[in-house]
């Protein structure tokens, strides 16, 4: 035993364990992120129960299951506008009848989030529809909503869905859980879909359906619900006006550090400092940010542009540009380090052919050095995008609001607006799961935004790594 | 320009917490001084518990990706693992206010069965591998024990999460979290110090996985070549020839990894409840320099007493992780300037 101990294969297996614990963990955080967000999309079946209460008397529920534990059902029974809170623990026990009747309807309303019922009948200036076919004369009264409403258009232009009403497209009558008649107008209501009926491929059908629609529409009014299309529109815009002051700072300054500085004491200082700087934590980038850009510089631009004293202030306060100029300076030490890296991997002889063929430098960088860094660099930078796209600390100081209602870019002159304030999906995340009041009904959401920031930066990652792996191929390392 | 930038960025720091500095200029009133004491407090508990979890894992992965993995298996591992790194902090601080805090409070046993099974039974594991593995066709083959470890540690999760209850039951009165509470006499929070050292733990192996296995790797093929030319075996080389050689590349990923630790905002600001208190409780709350920046500075008057004394907390911060830093790439430094003398 001791012998074996000794020759370690033991120890080797445990070293194993921790990569495997390791992947482990990565794997398991996706994927709980990717169920907790990707699961409201589904169209998930409704249950009507007869339950009983502790008195003795029974209720009708209606909702969609969403956890099962310890004889316990959370219960998602949508209505809010009508019955308060939309979550419901129940007891299973106490569950007397169980049925998923096939009329159950759910609407995907404007305010309100969702509602679950059974459709009477549809309804037009007080007067019920005679027709056999409720749900087609729904569906069809839904599609005229959609396309003629210009809403619909303006919803994409503009960052909040203003909720305008647009002309009575009548109601339409439901029977909900407790018995009573309830008259949706048809305005209010963005989809509706009857989930005990549906086949497997349309339910799928229905998933990416509802996705997408959380990908490319606004918030809803009441801020709970609809979709992130200005957070990801802001984190867009930003990340790339942040791309363009770091880029050509951060390629420039690697250049001088590895081929220009005279390598002594000095550049090997700077080396070490740019280094730390890679470690320094965002939040100190942040509060240098709010002080010297917002207050200090925008402050001052104000005054200079607008006279003293102008309220609102205009670039005295937190904005799109102050955020882009601060994540570029975050980002700055990666760009440095992966540049000065990728220059000093290549060969000596590629650099002194060129002299001898009487190149200068400049020649020699342009057409030789860089060519062949190019790619290293390239990586560096997409690393350093991806560590931008999901650095929400100093965006907490620095103008990023909950929601805001224009876009930061958008028709009307000089069309980038760069003092104005934006959304952005990593702080959509941090407000809507940690942040907001009604906390059951943004979680899910939170969750939505948490996969959706994964999958951008994941694959900003995996584009790095390609790109260093044909490097590699090339170098033939 | 871009160093100019830089050291704008320091003069700023450094100018708006002069009055509080200089001899001459207004002191910190005590409130400040409270507010400082507890963030620092708190940002080096946090940090530490998340190096009490994240140091042996990112090691032990960095040994064994480094030693012992083929390459073509490394290239794809390696990156996996770096990963990690790139799951943005807030989504890890939502993922710790939702779904782990709840899940900890319940399953803290779990977790303390997996540290003490897992390695126990992985060892066992490679033992019986070793000494049967002809026999009963086992997998021996070296560089991919990972993957077959990969269900060895799913399957000790799995028993540990059954023993949970009954072993709870029996042992601490039904409730491990409790039982520990009453012996330790305090009372306790869902979101506590225990959480946030798990969760920053995640965001920290990445950082230290990373730089140690460089190191590790960097070690020239002649000495562990020579080693066990001279009939070492891979593990005697790996303890007696290579973990030495690297050890100043080892204790520089660890200082990068706790600099990281301790700079860490969203993860502390959703996943531990807010509490001034200085203490190493790992079931109380905590509160941090960097989250106390988030929290306080927008809110506060630019120029006042709140907003100078979050500056200094965010001067600090950048003091301590830039000098942290620095000696752990002279660290690089010098062991590669050791690895090219070799």
């Amino acid at each position: 035993m001791k012998n074996r101990l000794k020759s370690g294969t033991p120890w080797i297996w445990l070293n194993a364990g921790a990569v495997a614990v390791c992947i482990s963990l990565l794997l398991v955080l996706i994927a709980v992120t990717a169920v907790r967000g990707l699961a409201q999309f589904w169209p998930a079946q409704v249950h009507e129960m007869l339950y009983q209460l502790p008195d003795g008397g029974a209720v009708t529920v209606v909702g969609q299951i969403l956890a099962e534990e310890r004889g316990r059902i959370l219960l998602r029974t949508g209505n809010r506008a009508t019955s308060g809170s939309e979550l419901m623990w129940i007891l299973e026990p106490r569950v007397l009848q169980h049925t998923t009747p096939l009329s159950m309807a759910v609407f995907g309303r404007k305010e309100g989030g969702v509602f679950f019922g059974k459709i009477i009948g549809v309804k037009t200036s007080g007067d019920l529809i005679r027709t056999r076919d409720v749900w087609g004369e729904l569906q069809a009264r839904l599609r005229w909503v959609q396309g003629v409403d210009p809403q619909i258009d303006q919803g994409v232009d503009q960052g909040v869905d203003q909720g305008d009403q647009g002309p009575d497209r009548g109601s339409v009558l439901v029977l909900v859980a407790d018995g009573t008649e309830i008259e949706l107008p048809i305005n209010s209501i963005l989809d509706a879909w009857q989930p005990n009926r549906m086949h497997y491929s349309q339910r799928l059908v229905h998933f990416f359906g509802q996705f997408w629609s959380f990908i490319i529409d606004g918030p809803h009014v009441d801020g709970v619900g609809g979709g992130v299309y200005p957070a990801i529109f802001g984190t867009v815009v930003m990340v790339l006006l942040m791309t363009v002051f770091l880029m050509p700072v951060g390629v420039a300054a690697g250049i001088y550090l590895r081929e220009y500085a005279h390598q002594g004491w000095l550049a090997r200082t700077a080396r070490v400092a740019v280094r730390s700087l890679a470690g320094v934590p965002s939040i100190v980038y942040g509060v240098f940010g709010l002080g010297f850009f917002v207050y200090t510089l925008g402050g001052g631009l104000d005054r200079l542009v607008l006279g003293s004293g102008t309220f609102p202030p205009v670039f005295g306060t937190g904005g799109l540009l102050w955020a882009s100029l601060t994540l570029a300076l975050l980002s700055l030490p990666v760009v440095i380090v992966a540049t000065e890296e990728s220059l000093s991997l290549i060969p000596r002889g590629i650099r002194e052919g060129s002299f001898a063929l009487g190149a200068t430098q400049w020649e020699t960088l342009r057409h030789m050095v860089l060519p062949i860094a190019g790619p290293g660099i390239l990586t560096g930078l997409i690393l350093a995008v991806a560590r931008a796209a999901g650095a929400v600390a100093p965006l907490v100081l620095l103008g990023v609001v909950q929601s805001a209602a224009l876009l930061p870019f958008d028709g009307t002159a000089p069309f980038l607006h760069l003092e104005r304030k934006f959304m952005h999906l990593g702080f959509h995340v941090y407000d809507a799961g940690f942040l907001s009041l009604n906390i059951d009904a943004t979680r899910a959401p939170a969750f939505a935004s948490a996969i959706l920031l994964v999958a951008v930066i994941f694959s900003l990652n995996f584009a790095a790594i390609r790109l260093r792996g044909s490097l590699r191929f090339k170098s033939g390392d | 320009m871009a160093f100019t930038a830089f050291a704008l960025m320091l003069v700023y720091l450094l100018w708006v917490v002069s009055p509080l500095l200089l001899p001459a200029g207004n002191r910190l009133t005590a409130e400040a001084v409270l507010t400082l004491r507890a963030g620092i407090y708190g940002t080096m508990k946090a940090a530490s518990f998340s190096l009490i979890f994240a140091v042996p894992l990112a090691l032990m992965a960095a040994i064994y990706s480094a030693c012992f993995m083929a390459p073509r298996v490394r290239c794809v591992v390696k990156p996996v693992i770096e990963m990690m790194a790139a799951v943005p902090t807030v989504v890890l601080g939502l993922v710790a206010v939702a779904c782990f805090a709840p899940w900890l409070e319940r399953h803290l046993l779990v977790v303390v069965l997996m540290v003490l099974l897992a390695p126990a039974a992985l060892i066992g594991w490679g033992w019986i591998s070793h000494r049967y593995g002809d026999r009963l066709n086992l997998p021996v083959s070296t560089s991919l024990e990972w993957l077959y470890a990969l269900p060895v540690v799913a399957g000790i999760f799995l028993v540990s999460t059954w023993l949970n209850e009954p072993v709870q039951a029996l042992l601490f009165d039904g409730d491990m979290g409790q039982w520990l509470i009453t012996l330790m006499g305090t009372n306790a929070q869902q979101r506590n110090g225990l959480v946030v050292g798990f969760v920053l733990g995640f965001a920290t192996i990445p950082v230290i996985f990373s730089i140690a296995e460089d190191a590790l790797h960097a070690v020239p093929k002649s000495l562990s070549n020579g080693s066990l030319a001279l009939g070492a075996t891979p593990w005697q080389t790996v303890t007696k020839v290579i973990l030495p050689t690297a050890g100043s590349g080892l204790v520089s990923a660890v200082m990068i990894g706790f600099g990281r630790a301790v700079g860490e905002t969203m993860i502390v600001l959703m996943a531990v409840a807010r509490m001034p208190i200085m203490d190493w409780n790992p079931f109380q709350g905590l509160q941090t320099l960097a989250a106390e920046i988030a929290l306080g500075l927008g809110g506060s008057e630019a120029g006042g007493e709140l907003y100078r004394t979050l500056v200094l907390a965010a001067l600090l911060l950048f003091a301590f992780t830039f000098v942290t830093n620095a000696v752990a790439e002279v660290f690089r430094e010098r062991l590669r300037e050791k690895y090219l003398a070799l």
